[in-house]
């Protein structure tokens, strides 16, 4: 748990108590040098930070990602540092996949449920050492990761603050951290981990991203994120680096076909309609649920769900005809039958088709997979355009390249 | 459930603790031809009625020291016969004034009070009864399961309201208005008179963390009141040969039924794997087998200590360990060198239960400090003296008290250690203002707090009822909703103390269902 | 407490402000007899104390003040024994059982006669759905369609 320095005396402890009040959005480390590039000044509030949303054209800034390398703020990520004797016992309890398999200086994508198997948050996990993990996801677990750690020696800390975040993707992501002198990163195959002297200290990097391109990811203590980023900066002038936000990104992470929680799904603790919790299986997670490891929570729920054909819903990407995005479109079954929503639509300007991530209810999505249509409304100078689309489910991801997983990377 | 002839098992149950929940189950699955282990941490079974020798050549027969609850359909299922000749009395003391004598099962005829406040008490006691006995039709069968109603459950619903209805309107709007109510508002309904309202305060509250006007305090005194002693509810007996008797009735019970009991054999594990239970590992490291497991302790003990985290859900143990079960009641055993005199108490009625406890508010105010986790200053308390009825507990001529006294917290502020002599002083001071003279024939005194308690019955929190005994903490969330009904989120785990429903006290209930539902086959 | 000149500074001359304090625990009788104004004063009196610990200075600035204890409240604005909700909000006090058993509809003994209150279901506070009910029950005596009543939420 964090330590709290007690404050001086009550007044100041009342003041302190209330600073955030001052500080609506907290900054980012990098803040000093997004607010220098931001041209558009348009932000929004990730987990209580100040990000971009974009910073000088959302095009240009996702083009930087699918043809040169795109600089990607993730600081307001919420990272949990989890270590200690029992610490893989205890994240193979909280978590969906055999953490025994992960081996050190892996990452692995995962998901966590509640005892009813509704999944609480996705996310990833490094495997930092033999007892040394870091979790990192959307939403913040404290409470639930500190009550799971009954009868288990293990030690949780947030780091969310302590910790800067950096992605780099792109193609030529490789090539700028090899001239900014990380030499050594070209080895990495995806999901690896591998650490780097920088300045007085480390920077870890690993090969994952959320935008199915050749990419990294870099973690470094606060104190060190500004000269971090202007090594990577400098290094990357020649390989066209830019900096991005998030509208980009998210472009980039539905051709991927990656969900976001509170996005695609509701997760069990921000429900507050019964009926919006959702199981592994009906967000697409199913292939993360291990039933041949030690238990899990949620394992029972589960495997009920499965045995008794109880689950209600399933995650599928669609092709939709047409080239308007059908962003939070309902869904239909033979152009009547209510059969699911989209949660996130884009015209996608790599796969040049009009692609989709839809909920829909069983048996749509099992059974009926034919005969879907999703309804648009496309708002143009205060008039709707109805139009009732075809739609096709079609596999995730919508866009696979080569590159992303090539091992060395091409030198772009 | 798996099947209990497979050959190659050694036992087809094993029952952990051999208290009379532990006996209970373990008989009943023993009659039915299942091979069955019991398993007793101390060196005897018989759990709270644990007897031992707490001064040289004076006993003390356990922790409880009557019988209020002792369900006739278990003991006649079980071939137990514990019986009393003579109904205990029991007298209410202020320490001045002419004392309260209820006669009979709760108060048939009363002394000390005039015709008509007995006759108030009857009609609020007829009232409160014809109530707990719709309750009462819950507590033989296991709490309904959420999501799961079944024809049986569905009956027991009909028939609470086919009795509520055979009453007429107005009485079942009286059940939905009071089940929930305050035992003090109750009490001053229908009662003027300060001591029968502080008998039913005390009733209602003993064991449970609730004053007389705390909400939902009522409930105390259903369940006292769903209790009956010879077909007849809210009597009390000690049975022939005293309450040394109950734990060797019990154990005959078992062993009859070809139960055999390990004592000395504390379990340090249940192994279960992905959400099976297959037996258990002792302290020793020895492992046993079985397809079934009875966890007849402390659902903490069950689900903190014996099965590892690993194999319960996070928020399943959260919710275990949120359960509230701070003991409230100190136990006094008094060694006598000859039987003692109460005020104004009749010699015959100090073969009864007797009760300290001047007033409604007297309760109230001794249950407040406990809320800040500090001691009664001016407890109330139930006294009983054992070896009148069990002559071989103390030396001829010789006599035992022991007193169930309230309220000492579990946790205090101040810590046992220190307080303990403090706060035998108090009661010892209160014994002596209501008996005088009672001070210079103790021998020795010995009290256990729900501390000690904790630790020589292997007894988390030291509660009565293994866990509070509120509406939060009942029936479908008993001791807590996911594993409510005997059956646990482990396959093969089943719980059958008091902490399970419908409760606790001498019973015999939660261990008897819990076998019926593991031989009824019903799947978790 | 609460300062709503904060937010609304009409409700005050210029520079001055308006404060309201709720104070918990305040019975409707003394130990068993009627409020008097001393009473009423000391108990004030005990309250301003505690508030100036929190804010120094906090009795100089107070230009009046009101104090109403169960018994003001009873007087003034009739509530018995000053009771803020009407009966307490205890089960036995609840859903079919508010404010009296066999009443908990609205209609009263007297046919003409309905109950509005925050005595009866779902009680106190500034909520308006007893009324909303009781308007509907009524409707409903009268025979009388209720479906221009506005829903509440269109969505829960
Ligand atoms: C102070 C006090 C006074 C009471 N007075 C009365 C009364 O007068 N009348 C009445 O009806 N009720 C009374 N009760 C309530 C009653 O005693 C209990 O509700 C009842 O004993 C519960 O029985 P049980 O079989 O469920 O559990 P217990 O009697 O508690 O038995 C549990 C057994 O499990 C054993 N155990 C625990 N852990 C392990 C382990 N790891 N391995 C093996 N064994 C283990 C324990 O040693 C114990 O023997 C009183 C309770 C208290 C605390």
């Amino acid at each position: 748990m964090n330590a709290m320095t007690p404050p001086l005396n009550a007044t100041d402890g009342r003041r302190a108590a209330r600073s955030h009040i001052e500080t609506p959005r907290l900054e980012t480390p990098f803040h000093a040098r997004l607010i220098a590039l931001s041209e558009t000044n348009d932000w929004y509030s990730w987990s209580g930070y100040k990000a971009p949303h974009k910073l000088f054209d959302e095009e240009l800034e996702y083009f930087a990602i699918r043809s040169t390398a795109a600089l990607f703020d993730i600081s307001p990520m919420v990272k949990y540092r989890i270590s200690g004797p029992d610490a893989e016992r205890y994240l193979n309890r909280l978590t969906l996949r055999d953490v025994r398999k992960l081996g050190i200086n892996r990452v692995h994508y995962t998901a966590w449920c509640d005892d009813h198997g509704h999944v609480l948050d996705d996310g990833t996990l490094f495997r930092l050492g033999e007892d040394t993990f870091r979790l990192c996801c959307q939403e913040r677990h404290l409470p639930w990761l500190l009550d799971s750690a009954f009868g288990f020696s293990v030690d949780i800390h947030e780091e969310t603050e302590e910790i800067a975040g950096l992605a780099l993707q792109g193609p030529t992501s490789c090539a700028t951290l090899l001239a900014a002198g990380f030499s050594g990163v070209e080895r990495l195959k995806p999901f690896d981990i591998a650490s780097f002297p920088h300045e007085a200290g480390t920077v870890t990097i690993s090969r994952t991203g959320f935008t199915s391109d050749l990419g990294y990811e870099l973690f470094v203590s606060r104190a060190l994120a500004l000269s971090l980023w202007d090594r990577l900066w400098q290094a990357g002038k020649l390989h066209g680096i830019r900096a991005i936000g998030y509208a980009a990104l998210n472009t980039a992470r539905i051709e991927a076909g990656f969900i976001v929680a509170n996005t695609d799904f509701i997760t069990a603790e921000a429900a507050l309609r019964a009926d919006r919790v959702r199981m592994p299986d009906e967000i697409g997670l199913d292939w993360l649920v291990d039933p041949e490891k030690p238990n899990f929570n949620g394992r029972k729920a589960i495997l009920e769900a499965r045995r008794n054909q109880t689950l209600k819903h399933i995650l599928v990407g669609l092709e939709i005809e047409g080239n308007i995005p059908a962003e939070h479109a309902i869904v239909y079954h033979g152009k009547k039958r209510e059969a699911g929503l989209v949660t996130a639509a884009i015209w996608s300007p790599t796969a040049k088709r009009n692609i989709a991530i839809a909920t829909l209810d069983r048996p749509y999505g099992v059974k009926f997979n034919d005969d879907l249509w999703v309804e648009i409304y496309a708002l143009r100078e205060l008039r709707y355009q109805k139009m009732m689309k075809r739609a096709r489910i079609v596999p995730r991801p919508f866009v696979k390249l080569a590159r992303r997983t090539l091992t060395p990377p091409g030198t772009f | 459930m798996t099947s209990f002839d497979s050959a190659s098992k050694a036992y087809d149950a094993i029952v952990i603790g051999a208290g009379h929940n532990g006996l209970a189950a373990a008989a009943k699955l023993g009659a039915s031809g299942r091979k069955v282990l019991v398993l007793e941490a101390a060196n005897e079974p018989g759990g709270a009625m644990r007897g031992r020798e707490f001064a040289p050549g004076f006993r003390s027969a356990g922790l409880a020291h009557l019988i209020n609850r002792l369900d006739p359909d278990v003991t006649r299922d079980l071939g137990i016969r514990l019986t009393s000749s003579t109904a205990m009395p029991t007298s209410v003391l202020d320490g001045d004034k002419q004392p309260v004598v209820l006669h009979g099962a709760y108060g048939d005829s009363i002394d000390g009070v005039s015709a008509d406040e007995a006759a108030a008490f009857i009609r609020m006691r007829d009232k409160l009864i014809f109530q707990a006995g719709i309750l009462k039709r819950f507590l033989r069968r296991a709490s309904p399961q959420l999501g799961a109603i079944g024809m049986a459950d569905l009956a027991t619903f009909a028939s609470a309201g086919f009795g509520l209805i055979r009453k007429g309107r107005g009485e079942g709007r009286d059940f939905l208005r009071m089940m929930l109510m305050n035992v003090a508002d109750v009490a001053d309904e229908y009662l003027e008179h300060d001591r029968l309202k502080a008998l039913v305060a005390f009733d209602a509250t003993l064991g449970i963390h609730l004053g007389p006007r705390s909400p939902t305090s009522l409930l105390g005194l259903y369940y006292r009141l769903t209790g009956e002693v010879a077909g007849r509810a809210g009597g009390q007996f000690i049975p022939e040969g005293g309450m040394s008797a109950v734990a060797p009735a019990f154990i005959k019970a078992a062993e009859k039924a070809g139960v055999i009991i390990r004592c000395g054999t504390s379990v340090g594990r249940i192994v279960a794997d992905r959400g099976r239970a297959s037996g258990v590992i002792l302290a020793d490291g020895q492992e046993i087998a079985a397809p079934v497991i009875v966890a007849a302790v402390h659902p903490q003990t069950a689900f903190l200590q014996l099965v590892d985290p690993a194999e319960s859900g996070t928020g399943f143990t959260r919710s275990l360990r949120n359960l509230r079960t701070a003991g409230n009641v100190a136990k006094l055993d008094v060694a006598l060198d000859r039987i003692p005199s109460f005020l104004n108490l009749r010699p015959s009625d100090h073969a009864g239960r007797i009760v300290l406890a001047r007033s409604m508010e007297q309760v109230e105010r001794a249950f407040n400090p406990a809320k800040y986790g500090e001691f009664s200053t001016d407890p109330v308390m139930e006294i009983v003296l054992p070896s009148l009825a069990d002559a071989s507990l103390a030396p001829s001529g010789a006599c035992t008290l022991s007193a169930l006294v309230q309220y000492a917290p579990h946790k205090l502020k101040m810590g046992w250690e220190a307080s303990k002599p403090l706060f035998l002083k108090i009661i010892l001071d209160t014994l002596e203002r209501h008996a005088p003279g009672i001070s210079k024939s103790i021998v020795a005194a010995h009290l256990s707090t729900p501390a000690d308690i904790e630790a020589d019955y292997n007894l988390p929190g030291g509660h009565w009822h293994h866990g509070e005994l509120q509406a939060d903490q009942l029936l479908i969330n008993r001791p807590t909703g996911a594993a409510s009904g005997y059956t646990t989120p482990i396959e093969g785990l089943y719980l059958a103390s008091a902490g399970a429903h419908p409760g606790g006290g001498i019973s015999g209930l939660p261990g008897w269902n819990a076998a019926r539902h593991i031989l009824s086959g019903a799947r978790p | 407490m609460v300062i709503p000149t904060t937010l609304d500074p009409t409700m005050a001359s210029p520079g001055k402000h308006f404060m309201s304090c709720f104070v918990q625990y305040c019975p409707p009788k003394v130990e068993g007899r009627d409020w008097t104004d001393a009473d009423r004063d000391a108990f004030a009196e005990t309250v301003i104390k505690q508030i100036a610990e929190y804010s120094p200075g906090f009795r100089d600035r107070i230009v009046h003040m009101e104090v109403r204890t169960p018994r003001e409240i009873e007087n003034e604005v009739g509530l018995t024994e000053g009771n803020i909700f009407q009966g307490e909000l205890t089960f036995d006090q609840l859903l079919f059982n508010r404010p009296v058993p066999g009443y908990a509809q609205y209609r009263s003994p007297i046919d003409g006669l309905y109950i509005c209150g925050s005595s009866t279901h779902p009680g106190g506070g500034v909520m308006g759905a007893p009324g909303r009910n009781a308007a509907a029950e009524i409707l409903r005596d009268l025979k009388r369609p209720n479906e221009l009543m506005s829903k509440a939420h269109d969505v829960i």
